[in-house]
């Protein structure tokens, strides 16, 4: 795998710099072409149905996908794995609820995953997919349906939402899913503050249609480690509840449970075949971009 | 370190809240806003682990700001050591009144009242003063104004109880003319008595200045088991040429019980009788024995109980008697008629014991009338001329004593008119009546009337009188129109009395009145010897022993005599009117020194029985009498409350000179500024804050 130099990475991909980008395209041009050049790799991948690999045969694939002359001579059966095509439908489920607007530096969560959204939109639209936006909080608070000539649009949505409202899974999934039809690639932003059952089987429902799938679970550094000692009042940002804390006490037992979450998450996402990819807000976003030009290629070599 | 109201000190138990607040502020502040309580809220809550003092320094400074503003508030000072004497109060000058009245002998309170003055004297700084003023009667300075406190407490290992009574108020004048000339800033006086009610009869002069403090220290307790002897009293009889003596007293049980004791009279250091006497609660028994032959001038006699639980001084009466003669009397009356003298002859006629002999003559005395007579009373008729007139004169002026008694036919020849102390005038008043408006209660005559219901002489109405005007004599008597009605003159050894008015009930109504048979005596008595001598006297009064030695007949004070105190010691006396202030109880004697001759002149003394009396004193009101600052809070507790509301006093000075509150608020101030700029930038820490972006 290639790798990304220093100053690129704190060039184009840092948050702290990405932030002072007010203009969302040219944030993600810059990313992304940046990113691209760091890696020394073009951009276009599976424009046309390249022929990929062979696998074996297994019962319940498609026999007209069988090489009939490999089998002729190796007298096994074989199937024939081609490049798949990328201009697929990619929605981006972007979670807006006020949790996501917390940042203990500079960058928000929100910022962190607008970044990344628009980044990957102007990916994507690169590779000739047809970009759309489900922004959400409980309910969807942007809809732009997938098309190839929507990236300005996702990337306006994008710009506007903002993180004020309590976020919930089950009616804005419920939208996506009536909305979203075709298959095709769903990216899911969002800290994922609830319980990891639900929102596997959520995301699992549509792994079940079909969908391909991958989550990244911001969190900020100090959602990560905790790293307060004086004692305040907690207030959560969704609910407003207040809940007086010592965090010398808390520190370590609080990351026992995000660390239990986090795994929990990454272990039932990974059972019902979603892409599951940890971010740090505070950390650029070439992990991302790595985890989603990863996928796309898992995809390409793997269409469903 | 002392505070003057400690009371605030509760106020330290606020320095428990800095520290609630460091513990608890997470709960009033700004809350911490943050994405999700989710995990949070899966930690057990542990409340006791959860507070924690984090910035001790904060919490130091917040602590002992609040320690020193509760300090300022205590408002302490500081009592001993250099940095009293530096910023303490300034120099006092303390005056020390000590009873020394009998009374205080009872029980232990003369040495308690020893233990107190020196526990003031032992609590004096180098800078104060104090004055030692012992009082009974009198007050006496000891000790002006010395910074010597040894010294005093040496003084009062001398001192002892005296025979004399309680009296308040001279002391206090004392102790107020003595500060009076002091220049120290502070003033105290200090009153150690068992302060008998009987001690004190408010006087105006009697005040203390506002700013001395008075601190009243209350010697012994309410008493109430004490027998005393008073009123002594001897009757005397003539049986047989020789004089008997009844003696005879009183015996007070000031008590709450019936008591009973023995009484004994000794005569001449022998005991002659003993009589069993009960006395009730708070009530008074005569005693008399039988009487016995009075043989020796100045023998000397005592009347004594047995108390030992009560004062002691009051439990012995000394008395001295002398047997003594019938005065001759001479009277004189032109009339000669049963009536003209008739209550005068009455009057001379019923004395008891030493009586008079009263012998009427019509004309004028002859020589050997005149030698046999002691005293010769003019009752109405003229001043003898001639021969007679002469004689009259020489008798006179030989010792003896004439008494002119005025009336019409009262003529005085113009050869002896000088030697009558008054011009006498024509007789005046047919019209209206009068009374006696001044009489001289000092002269010998009258002192026997001084007293309160001892005789009324404003009773005695006068009708007619002759004018006199006064050449050379002295004035004891005047009617109320200023007139002279008793006029003396002392011719020679002897004396010549003027009485304007008749001695019958001619000319006034004064034979009908009480007072007649004792003025008649008493003016008879003093032209033949000067007076009666008084079986005794009472301590702290003043006599004069050149009257009572003439009193005493032909007695003269011994040459270069001095008075031996009954505890041993003498006195001097003055020679030009010897004069002697008898202080102490017992027998005083008038001798040459070094000699010891058989039955001296002697002069017996016995106490006020008044100072057996111990009911208290309202102290309070006796210090609002005073004027002063008062420091008493009730006559219960009147000497412990004293000693409280003294030290108060004294710590409200300590903490006004040393003001150490200003010191101790400008500190908590300026560490209250300190904390301010420390909380402050404590606060900007934004990750110990948790402060956060939130969008």
């Amino acid at each position: 795998m290639a790798t990304t130099s220093p100053s690129v990475r704190a060039s184009f991909l840092d948050p702290t710099v990405l932030a002072r980008i007010d203009n969302l395209e040219l944030l993600a041009r810059t990313v992304v072409d940046g990113f691209l050049q760091g890696i020394h790799r073009s951009p276009y991948l599976g424009v046309s149905m390249d022929f990929a690999e062979h696998r074996q045969y297994m019962p319940g694939d498609d026999i007209r996908r069988i090489d009939w002359r490999l089998y002729a001579r190796t007298d096994r059966f074989y199937i024939k794995q081609f490049e798949a095509e990328t201009n697929a439908d990619v929605a981006f489920l972007l979670d807006t609820s006020a949790s996501m607007g917390y940042g203990s530096g500079e960058t928000s969560k929100l910022d962190y995953a607008r970044y990344l959204t628009a980044s990957l939109a102007y990916f994507s639209a690169g590779q000739k997919d047809r970009v759309g936006l489900y922004a959400f909080d409980d309910d969807v608070v942007e809809h732009v349906r997938p098309s190839g000539a929507h990236l300005d649009k996702v990337l306006h949505a994008v710009a506007r939402v903002k993180a004020n409202r309590k976020g919930s899974w089950d009616k804005p999934l419920a939208r996506v899913a009536n909305t979203f039809r075709r298959r095709g690639i769903l990216v899911v932003a969002s800290d994922f503050y609830d319980d990891p059952n639900e929102i596997s089987a959520a995301l699992g429902f549509f792994r079940a249609q079909g969908h391909d799938m991958v989550a990244f679970h911001i969190l900020d550094p100090a959602e990560i480690d905790f790293p307060f000692f004086q004692a305040a009042n907690f207030q959560d940002l969704e609910t407003r509840e207040i809940l007086p804390v010592t965090p010398e006490k808390y520190a370590t037992e609080y990351q026992r449970h995000v660390r239990a979450h986090i795994d929990a998450l990454g272990k039932l996402c990974g059972k019902h075949g979603v892409d599951y990819v940890l971010l740090n807000s505070s950390e650029p976003l070439d992990e991302a971009l790595y985890a989603y030009l990863a996928f796309r290629q898992k995809r390409v070599r793997s269409p469903r | 370190m002392s505070f003057l109201t400690p009371l605030f000190l509760i106020a330290l138990a606020g320095l428990a809240i800095p520290v609630l607040i460091h513990l608890t502020r997470h709960e009033r502040g700004k809350p911490l806003r943050f994405p999700s309580l989710m995990f949070l809220e899966r930690i057990p809550f542990q409340e006791s682990s959860r507070r924690r003092i984090r910035h001790w320094l904060l919490l130091a400074i917040r602590l002992t700001a609040l320690a020193l503003l509760v300090a300022a508030f205590a408002r302490p000072f500081v009592r001993g050591g250099r940095l009293a004497s530096v910023g303490g109060p300034g120099p006092e000058e303390v005056v020390i009144l000590l009873d020394r009245s009998y009374s205080m002998e009872f029980g232990d309170n003369w040495n308690q009242a020893v233990a107190q003055a020196r526990a003031v004297a032992g609590t004096l700084r180098p800078q104060d003063r104090v004055s030692l003023i012992t009082f009974s009667e009198t007050p006496t300075l000891v000790h002006r104004s010395i910074n010597d406190p040894q010294r005093v407490a040496a003084t009062l290992d001398t001192l002892r109880t005296g025979s004399l009574s309680t009296r308040l108020a001279p002391a206090v004048k004392l102790a107020a003319s003595t500060l009076a000339a002091s220049t120290l800033p502070r003033q105290r006086v200090v009153l150690i008595s068992d302060f008998q009610r009987t001690g004190w009869r408010p006087d105006p002069d009697a005040t203390l200045p506002e700013a001395v403090t008075v601190e009243p220290v209350v010697i012994g307790t309410e008493s109430t088991g004490n027998l005393a002897l008073s009123d002594l009293e001897l009757r005397r009889e003539a049986a047989g040429g020789r004089e008997r003596v009844t003696v005879q007293a009183r015996l007070v049980n000031t008590g709450v019980s019936d008591a009973a004791t023995d009484v004994t009279l000794s005569v001449d250091e022998t005991d002659i009788g003993t009589v069993s006497v009960s006395a009730p609660a708070g009530g008074a028994t005569p005693v008399a024995f039988d009487p016995f032959t009075l043989t020796t001038t100045f023998t000397r006699g005592e009347v004594r109980l047995a108390d030992e639980a009560g004062l002691r001084q009051d439990n012995t009466l000394n008395f001295v008697a002398s047997p003594g003669g019938d005065l001759e009397v001479l009277v004189v009356d032109p009339l000669g008629t049963g009536t003209s003298n008739l209550y005068l002859r009455g009057a001379l006629g019923i004395a008891e014991g030493a009586g008079f002999a009263p012998r009427v003559v019509r004309g004028a005395p002859t020589e050997e009338q005149l030698a046999a007579a002691d005293v010769v009373v003019l009752n109405g008729g003229p001043f003898p001329g001639g021969n007679p007139g002469d004689r009259l004169r020489a008798f006179v002026e030989g010792g003896g004593g004439v008494l002119f008694v005025l009336g019409e036919r009262s003529l005085v020849p113009s050869v002896h008119a000088d030697f009558l102390p008054a011009t006498v005038g024509p007789v005046s008043g047919a019209d209206s009546e009068r009374r006696l408006g001044f009489v001289d209660y000092d002269h010998v005559i009258f002192e026997a009337f001084r007293g309160p219901r001892s005789g009324d002489f404003s009773r005695a109405a006068f009708y007619r009188t002759r004018t006199l005007d006064v050449t050379d004599g002295q004035v004891v008597a005047r009617f109320d129109d200023g007139s002279a009605a008793l006029v003396e003159g002392r011719r020679g050894k002897g004396r010549i009395l003027v009485w304007a008015t008749g001695m019958d009930r001619f000319w006034n109504n004064l034979p009908l009145q009480p007072v007649y048979l004792p003025f008649v005596h008493r003016i008879t008595r003093y032209l033949g010897g000067g007076g009666e001598v008084p079986p005794w006297h009472v301590a702290g009064s003043t006599v004069n022993l050149a009257t009572l030695a003439d009193a005493a007949g032909s007695l003269e004070l011994p040459e270069g005599a001095v008075a031996m105190e009954p505890g041993g010691g003498s006195v001097a006396l003055d020679e030009t009117n010897a004069l002697l202030r008898l202080d102490a109880r017992g027998i005083w004697e008038i001798r040459p020194p070094g000699q010891r001759p058989d039955h001296p002149f002697a002069l017996a003394v016995n106490v006020d029985v008044a100072e057996s009396d111990m009911t208290k004193l309202d102290v309070e009101e006796f210090l609002g009498a005073l004027g002063g600052e008062e420091v008493t809070d009730g006559p219960s507790d009147q000497a412990e409350a004293a000693g409280d509301v003294t030290a108060e006093v004294e710590a409200a000075d300590f903490e006004k000179r040393q003001s150490f509150w200003r010191y101790l608020l400008a500190a908590a101030f300026m560490l209250m500024l300190s904390e301010t700029v420390l909380a402050n930038r404590l606060s900007k820490d934004p990750i110990k804050e948790g402060s956060a972006v939130v969008g």
